[in-house]
């Protein structure tokens, strides 16, 4: 990996390497996704429909044994 | 408070639900919004068990009170029909808010999304309907002026949607929230969205619930947009109100002598997907404004506070308790197999079919909320299908949770568990919960990774599947600055390499 900073081995010959971030991660689309999570941790809202994000398919089953059975599609919302 | 009282609350207008994402319809549509209801749990990250302390967002509290506007609180995590009565934790946060925002009064569920069992209790994910009897409608009062006492302002509870079919021992939809209020002796929110809701999935209809409600203990009204899904009307909160519920309002609101707000409730992520303008939404609410301009213009004299009409129904008797029905609906709504004739019974009714859709729906879009990189990679490798049976299993082995911060956790452990050959996996989830972590904690969090993690973050965060990665230890610090607000700085240390390949 390329740096910026000095490099010292020490005696173990493990280096530790410290970067200025800017310089290391294109970071912008990730904070910007990772800030995204901060705005949604909280309780859901007070609304019965389904999540935009994840609409399951339009089948629903109960088997034999009454066992409610959902099949889902999904519904991409953009990150 | 008493009905007399209830009289004395200030008339507050017409106005528009507050959660996180609604902000520029607010500050577009501001001419016709007199007041804001906050659902305040919607920008909780969480609640320590251990204390009170919620973790509400500063940066939306900030803009919440340079509203200068009149404001109300919403609950939607504490719900009043539970037979495990109201949960301390959220109450004591609850007054944290009240005690930040000064409404002159609040309002909450008449719901449960907490079940009694013999082990611990668990939560449903999602609010679920009371069996309407006695017994159920006195300790739904006895919900309401606890937690009245503990907040310390009025409480008005919300009349709910119900997609299942009456049972035998029920009584009528309005005479149950009727024998609520009047043991509770407190005051009404009438969602009519909820109740049209209800009439199209075969429940009673709005002007029969109307017409058995003491209409001077309606202090408020809710209205919203919903939407049809196989069939199904579902209270979406996805638009506008529609046409036929737009005349029934009015009808119904000139009836009302005591009237204090009516609020308009619509989710941010429909105002997009819909793509809802906002001359739209701001007409819509100039409408909103004009049916409040008309409450109480058709009530006749005679009626006001006078003494409530005998109940046109009296309760059945019932062998079955609240905690009977509440451990039936929340366990098949929550994926469980049915086991006993009550469950049976109930499985198969359709509505809850549409329960417990919803509830993955809620949890599997709550995980890409939270995870989003981690599900990217899930669906990347697995294929979509693949993915929700994934999301589809989890919900059955796990319980719901009250936030979706503590599902991110339990589905992370989930898919340990599940030891999936998807490399790196498990390191993105992790990075994703630091994430979570550290907004609401002063320390700095590491999270090892065994290849490069820039590339790998920025594939999935792109939405494309990473290459194969070489393998090598790397560790990323993450800190949240604070001085700059919520935003993030993530400082890689790289270990394990040598002079030569740096």
């Amino acid at each position: 990996m390329a740096s910026q900073s000095q490099l010292r081995v020490p005696s173990g010959g493990i280096v530790r390497v410290s970067v200025p971030v800017e310089t290391y991660f294109n970071l912008e689309k990730i904070q910007q996704i990772q800030k995204t999570i901060l705005g949604r941790l909280g309780c859901q809202a007070c609304c019965s429909g389904f999540r935009i994000n994840f609409v399951p398919e339009l089948d629903f089953a109960v088997d034999e044994k009454l066992n409610i059975r959902t099949v889902t599609g999904l519904r991409d919302e953009e990150i | 408070m008493g009905r007399i009282a209830q009289t004395r609350l200030p008339e507050l207008g017409s106005g528009m639900i507050f959660i996180p994402g609604l902000e520029p319809v607010i500050e577009a549509c501001n001419e016709w919004i007199d007041v804001i209801e906050i659902e305040p749990q919607t920008f909780w990250s969480g609640l320590s068990v251990q204390s009170a302390q919620q973790r509400a967002n500063p940066e939306i509290r900030h803009w919440i009170r340079q509203l200068s506007k009149p404001l109300l609180l919403h609950g939607v995590g504490n719900p009043l029909a539970c037979s495990l009565s109201i949960h301390d934790v959220q109450t004591a946060a609850f007054r944290e808010a009240v005690a930040e925002f000064n409404p002159p009064w609040v309002s909450e569920h008449l719901s449960f999304n907490r079940v009694a069992t013999d082990q611990e209790p668990f939560w449903t994910g999602f609010f679920l309907p009371p069996l309407q009897t006695s017994p159920v409608a006195a300790y739904c009062a006895k919900n309401v002026k606890q937690f009245q006492n503990e907040v310390g302002v009025p409480v008005l509870f919300e009349t709910g949607v119900n997609y299942l079919q009456r049972q035998d021992e029920e009584i009528s939809d309005g005479n149950f929230v009727r024998a609520v209020a009047e043991r509770a002796d407190c005051g009404i929110l009438m969602d009519l969205h909820n109740m049209w809701t209800n009439e199209r999935c075969g429940r009673d209809a709005v002007l029969d619930v109307v017409s058995e409600i003491p209409a001077d203990r309606v202090l408020e009204i809710h209205l919203a947009g919903g939407e049809q899904v196989n069939g199904w009307w579902l209270d979406a909160h996805s638009g506008l109100v529609p046409e036929p519920l737009q005349k029934i309002t009015e009808q119904v609101v000139a009836r009302l002598p005591n009237l204090k707000a009516i609020i308009f409730e619509i989710m941010p992520q429909h105002i997009r997907a819909n793509k809802l303008d906002m001359r739209k939404i701001a007409d819509h609410l100039q409408w909103i404004h004009e049916v409040w301009r008309t409450r109480g213009s058709r009530v006749k004299a005679t009626s006001n506070l006078g003494s409530p009409k005998s109940f046109t129904q009296s309760f059945k008797e019932s062998s079955l308790s609240g905690s009977d029905w509440e451990n039936a609906l929340g366990r098949l709504a929550i994926g469980r197999i049915a086991t006993s004739a009550l469950e049976r019974k109930l499985a198969l009714d359709q509505g809850v079919r549409v329960f417990a859709d919803l509830i993955i729906s809620i949890r599997g879009g709550g995980l890409q909320d939270t995870l989003p990189l981690t599900c990217v990679y899930l669906k990347l490798s697995l294929g979509e299908a693949q993915f929700r049976k994934l999301v589809a299993e989890f919900c059955r082995r796990y319980p719901p949770t009250v936030f979706p911060s503590e599902d991110a956790k339990h589905f992370t452990e989930y898919l340990h568990h599940e030891k999936m050959a998807i490399p790196h996996l498990l390191q993105v989830a992790h990075f994703e919960l630091a994430v979570i972590e550290i907004q609401s904690s002063d320390l700095s969090v590491s999270v090892q990774f065994t290849c490069d993690p820039e590339p790998l973050l920025a594939c999935l965060a792109a939405g494309d599947l990473p290459n194969p990665m070489v393998l090598e230890d790397h560790e990323i610090t993450i800190i949240h600055d604070r001085e700059a607000g919520t935003s993030l700085h993530v400082r890689s240390v790289t270990k394990g390499c040598s002079t030569e390949s740096c």
